[in-house]
């Protein structure tokens, strides 16, 4: 069997999410978006959370790269407990959040600035990474020249830039076309498995169980109202994995099977 | 000028139509395609035909089939893609216009507007202005050309790219 259920990593962790809760008051009531919620990320691992709109997915990402808080519980990067923005993260959004009066080469660049790295080293990550991502040609081009597809790769150089250990994805391919999202998809995974990331460990929101597996090494599902780890599942299936092909099917079905 | 429009379709959606049609054994029937898309054959067709310019598939009596030019551009990393790209970009006639106008000038900027025109001698106003934008997203990526948006003005990339600041 391709999934199985049981961890058994004996690599370093990377992160530990330890019985987060979050909270929210409105009206007088407590909105409680995620209720003790707890896992870890290893080195090497490349983590997708599943879970259907709603379920605090991305609140949890958020806190994880330190831009919220927990209520309750804490979050450990390598052993020591998150405060303020993680600067071993980066964050790849959904709606790419590009700056709209700033070149490519600037948008990339602002990141870099903010984080206090000299002009010479941001030139050359800011070099290194365009080309990686494919975006050599395009430094002088504003975002609104760019299809959704380009402005995703100026996402991803922004975040690589960063040379993250954990890189954090919040829906990067939702937003696009079909065919757009799949050649994204592939090269993503072909920058991860040829090891030419900066990055140990990928943590991925997406609500498509498809893509997940897709994707990842482990897939954490979500449950919602309040949002939960209701399952916490290793794939097995070797790489390049094929989402057309009979195999994959079949576990993208047992997926189903466990969480209706 | 001879040849259609370049069909509007991103750099990105014609990989990932190789790259679909790689998982599918390398050949699909077309309207099927579509639908386990999800994507409106009118959405789907530009892709196809642009593919089939570039000579990375052929389309016929509703399949579409990878090349071993298309195989060759799929199997290649990021920057061998872009070459071959470039190197089938380069034949397709707008292109070809807009390269050859690049080198009647020496190799000095043009304003986007004499492309424009040169354009509108085929085309409708409408349809010169997406021909350039696909043309633009085209040759940039394979950096057969460059735009500057501040100047509205076309130009030959340097080989090695310095960054406007």
């Amino acid at each position: 069997m391709s999934l199985q259920q049981e961890n058994t990593n004996l690599k370093p962790k990377v992160l530990e999410v330890k019985n987060v809760f979050r909270t929210y008051h409105h009206e007088d009531t407590n909105i409680v978006v995620l209720e003790d919620v707890s896992f870890d990320i290893y080195e090497d691992e490349f983590v997708c959370l599943v879970g259907p709109s709603g379920c605090g997915k991305s609140t949890l990402l958020r806190i994880i790269v330190g831009l919220d808080r927990p209520t309750r519980g804490e979050v450990l990067y390598r052993g020591k407990k998150v405060e303020g923005v993680n600067p071993k993260t980066a964050l790849v959004f959904q709606n790419f959040a590009l700056i709209p009066w700033l070149t490519v080469w600037q948008n990339v660049e602002l990141g870099l600035e903010a984080r206090g790295i000299d002009k010479k080293e941001r030139e050359r990550r800011i070099r290194y990474w365009l080309e990686k991502v494919g975006l050599d040609g395009h430094e002088n081009a504003y975002p609104r020249e760019l299809s959704g597809g380009m402005k995703q790769r100026v996402g991803f150089a922004r975040a690589l830039a960063l040379e993250p250990e954990l890189l954090c994805m919040d829906e990067p391919f939702s937003s696009l076309d079909p065919l757009t999202s799949q050649n994204l998809r592939e090269e993503l995974l072909r920058l991860w498995t040829g090891k030419e990331l900066p990055t140990v460990s990928i943590l991925m929101v997406t609500h498509s169980i498809e893509e997940a597996i897709f994707m990842s090494d482990r897939v954490l599902i979500m449950s919602t109202h309040p949002g939960r780890i209701i399952r916490d599942l290793r794939v097995e299936l070797p790489r390049p994995r094929n989402m057309r092909d009979e195999e994959f099917q079949k576990i993208v079905d047992e997926v189903y099977t466990l969480i209706v | 000028m001879d040849g259609e429009p370049l069909p509007s379709a991103e750099v990105e959606q014609i990989i990932g139509l190789l790259e679909i049609l790689d998982d599918l054994g390398g050949k699909e029937d077309i309207p099927k395609l579509a639908r386990s898309l999800q994507f409106e054959l009118d959405d789907l067709l530009p892709v196809i035909r642009a593919a089939e310019l570039l000579g990375f598939v052929v389309a016929e009596g509703g399949d579409i089939e990878i090349t071993d030019w298309g195989y060759q551009f799929l199997r290649g990393n990021v920057q061998e893609r872009k070459e071959i790209f470039a190197r089938a970009a380069m034949d397709v006639p707008w292109m070809k216009k807009i390269l050859d106008m690049l080198k009647e000038n020496e190799g000095e900027p043009i304003p986007k507007e004499d492309v424009l025109e040169a354009f509108q001698e085929d085309l409708s106003e409408e349809e010169a202005e997406l021909l350039l934008h696909t043309a633009i997203g085209w040759g940039r990526y394979a950096e057969l050309i460059g735009y500057d948006q501040d100047e509205e003005q076309i130009f030959l990339p340097e080989e090695e790219d310095s960054p406007s600041e």
